[in-house]
């Protein structure tokens, strides 16, 4: 499905990427005027969780586009974006969590923008779990397909969860009208990190759809009475 | 609760053992992940090739 030259591309772009990403984050970006150098694990936190929403994007157009034309290829992207995409947002809560001890006091609090965000990675917790429940690999893919459209719905609300309810966390710093709070050096760090991750998600699903193209292979080859 | 390990003399939080630890499990996470599809894909392929084989095995 993406050729390997491509993913080889990916993932040298993707760790010169990162590379440049910590330079930025540890060296360029100055450390923040209120929270110090604890700030710093903003630069991880937000592309993870940013780019988990990509996954999940990913996941809620490939699923209709399967339903659409059942086509496996469709299903083959939903299912590995939503891989990816548990990874990623697991580990935005875990840095998250790290980052709220020392900045609030505490590793949890049931906070509308964390409680949503959790919701969000036991869907897809759900999605996996599902896929690898149903014997019948076409009725797995539609069930997930539909629960992959229905999940995505939750990522708006996450967005929004900051301006609906009143929270702990801060409010949106990107992809929010008007101009950004984050000061321009800052921004710079966190927009090449933001790049990096994007780089590596890319990097991610390419070597996971391989293994679902071999998966598909091995299903096909046995339905076909192969082996 | 006991103090925490983080906390220096003067009651201050020291944030390196946090950013570190973050740095460190995000990259821990991602390359664990990267292996762990390396692995399944190796596996699934020498599976696919088994069969392949039995097949021509079989027709032959």
């Amino acid at each position: 499905m993406i050729g390997r030259g491509l993913e080889r591309a990916l993932g040298i772009l993707a760790l010169i990427g990162l590379v440049t990403g910590l330079y930025s984050a540890f060296v360029y970006a100055p450390p923040d005027a209120v929270q110090g150098e604890v700030q710093r694990i903003m630069y991880l936190h937000v592309p993870l969780i940013l780019v988990s929403y990509l996954a999940f994007f990913v996941v809620f157009v490939a699923s209709i586009l399967y339903l659409a034309r059942r086509r496996e290829r469709h299903d083959a992207i939903a299912h590995s974006s939503a891989e990816v995409g548990v990874l990623f947002t697991a580990l935005a809560i875990a840095a998250g969590s790290i980052w709220g001890r020392p900045t609030w006091g505490t590793w949890w609090t049931w906070d509308a923008r964390l409680t949503t965000t959790t919701i969000l990675l036991l869907i897809f917790i759900g999605y996996l779990m599902l896929r690898a429940l149903v014997d019948d690999p076409s009725r797995g893919a539609v069930f997930s397909a539909v629960l992959g459209i229905i999940g995505f719905l939750d990522v708006p609300i996450i967005h929004m969860s900051v301006v609906w309810w009143r929270t702990l966390h801060q409010p949106a710093s990107v992809l929010r009208p008007g101009p950004s709070t984050v000061a321009p050096d800052m921004q710079v760090a966190l927009y090449t990190n933001l790049a990096a991750f994007v780089l590596l998600y890319g990097y991610f699903l390419a070597k996971r759809l391989r293994l679902e193209e071999a998966r598909w292979e091995l299903t096909r080859l046995r339905m076909e009475g192969v082996g | 609760m006991g103090a925490d390990p983080a906390e220096d003399g003067g009651g201050r939080v020291n944030p390196w053992p946090y950013i570190l630890a973050a740095y460190l499990l995000a990259g821990g996470g991602l390359l664990g992940y990267l292996l762990s599809v390396s692995r399944r894909t190796k596996a699934m392929r020498a599976q696919l090739a088994a069969v392949k084989r039995s097949s021509k095995e079989t027709a032959s």
